[in-house]
């Protein structure tokens, strides 16, 4: 795990994928920062003020690992599996659409981080199977409510939006509403189950 | 409710405060006022909180009447103003009579020029802010002709009466830029370029980043870098090697790799930046 400075009153934690959870949680929970923002394999912090690194080093040094007891929430999420794409992915990963619905949605996922706009959570746990590359030519508009994957992540535009992912399915949950008291359905460090419907 | 009305209104006119705070992890930006400086001057002239909402206007040219007594404090980039027709200074409290007209019009330098209002002015209050976010398109949207906006009462102290004649922004052809190596420097194989050359502000830049012109940075690791948080101010470096200064509206995480962050003062000398301006960076660490 590094520390570093990020600018004047900012700090970049570089640690293992499977800790970016515990570490955003502890910060957040201490109270000491504006914003804590996670990523792939690293947690940035911001605050106001003054903060040393030792004093950030100490804080993360002091997290414990996820465990069964202190994982996210779980998010249940009904999906209609009617994405467009639906058709190229089994053929791509040879399975068929049956199979690709069956391990989407037994499968649990983890909300990541937040990128690309409001709401737009990366969700890591994918099959290797259903690992796929970004279409070749992003569309236009993407509807919000699109259940999407790519590489190795998959994730629900909340917004309409261009977006180059592979779409497999629908929801008709609103996964991001800024009047809402909290404007995000999903939060990193979620737990995240897609759970199909018929309509 | 006291309220002034806009009658004209043309260019990138929007409201600012202090920005939306928390919200990173779930990829909505701060946004707030590009040129804090000018932004908490005028705030302090009129007796406002330093982050209290005023208008930020991209070289537009507007005029808004208004319905009650107000005291009002234009400061940043050096505009004309007028109120019913005679022309006031900027950087000091104007009083404006009920039923008066205040007409802004860009001058010949910088970029941002900022509207204080004793008592607030107030738009659409979304995730605790009323500034419009040009990413996410959240917040009040874009001041157009007609557009109505109340004035509240929350002041935080008396009207100042004090004048800064020096401080609207020069319109320096050439500025120096604050910067401090981010943690991805050592990744790259010429950092010290980035400090030891001459950098341009092209016309692709506005409150989501600003993009430069200049020698090419180079990223010297094989691998794709994994999507990381970036705040205001970090330099990133897209595949194409020119830097890319975030804003206050930057997405929330990125996978090009940053090579230094901008210090508070210097980002509000870049908020006034205008294409074609020549930029040096000084390294700080």
């Amino acid at each position: 795990m590094i520390v570093s400075a990020y600018g004047w009153q900012a700090a970049l934690i570089e640690c293992d994928p499977l800790e970016v959870s515990a570490i955003s949680s502890a910060c957040l929970q201490s109270e000491l920062f504006t914003e804590v923002v996670p990523a792939e394999c690293t947690v940035l912090v911001c605050w106001d003020g003054g903060l040393s690194i030792a004093q950030i080093e100490q804080l993360v040094l002091s997290v414990t690992p996820a465990t069964e007891a202190n994982v996210g929430r779980l998010v249940e999420i009904p999906v209609r599996y009617d994405g467009q794409d639906l058709d190229e992915v089994a053929k791509l990963t040879g399975l068929s659409k049956s199979e690709v619905i069956e391990l989407h949605s037994s499968t649990t996922f983890t909300a990541a981080f937040a990128g690309f706009a409001p709401g737009f959570m990366y969700c890591i746990g994918l099959p290797k199977v259903l690992q796929l590359p970004r279409r070749s030519t992003p569309r236009v508009q993407v509807p919000a409510g699109a259940l999407a994957m790519a590489d190795t992540y998959t994730a629900i535009y909340p917004l309409n939006s261009p977006g180059g992912w592979n779409l497999i399915g629908t929801t008709d949950v609103q996964m991001f509403d800024a009047s809402a008291q909290q404007p995000s359905l999903l939060l990193p460090g979620d737990r995240v189950r897609f759970v199909p419907v018929s309509k | 409710m006291s309220s002034i009305k806009f009658s004209e209104a043309s260019g990138f006119i929007t409201l600012q405060d202090q920005g939306r705070i928390g919200f990173a992890n779930i990829a909505v930006p701060t946004s707030g006022a590009f040129d804090q400086s000018a932004h908490h001057l005028g705030n302090r002239l009129v007796g406002n909180d330093p982050g209290a909402c005023s208008i930020e206007s991209l070289r537009g040219t507007f005029k808004f009447s208004t319905d009650t007594d107000l005291v009002i404090g234009v400061t940043g980039a050096p505009a004309s103003v007028q109120v019913n027709g005679r022309e006031h200074e900027m950087s000091r409290a104007i009083y404006v009579a009920a039923n008066s007209t205040v007409a802004i019009k860009p001058g010949s330098a910088g970029l941002r020029t900022y509207i204080a209002i004793r008592g607030s002015i107030s738009g659409d209050l979304v995730m605790g802010s009323h500034s419009y976010d040009e990413l996410s398109q959240i917040g009040t949207p874009p001041i157009k002709a007609g557009d109505q906006f109340s004035i509240g009462n929350q002041v935080a102290g008396s009207i100042s009466g004090e004048y800064f004649p020096n401080l609207p922004v020069s319109g320096k052809t050439e500025i120096e830029i604050e910067a401090r190596p981010a943690p991805r420097w050592s990744g790259f194989r010429n950092g010290q370029t980035l400090f030891e050359s001459e950098y341009q502000v092209t016309e692709s830049s506005n409150r989501v980043g600003m993009r430069l012109s200049g020698p090419e940075l180079i990223w010297d690791s094989k691998e794709r870098l994994a999507s990381e948080g970036v705040i205001t101010g970090a330099i990133q470096i897209p595949v194409d090697g020119m830097p890319l200064i975030f804003g206050p509206d930057h997405p929330t995480t990125g996978g090009y790799p940053v090579i230094a962050v901008v210090s508070r003062n210097s980002l509000n000398l870049l908020a006034q930046a205008t294409p074609g301006t020549k930029i040096r960076f000084r390294r700080s660490n």
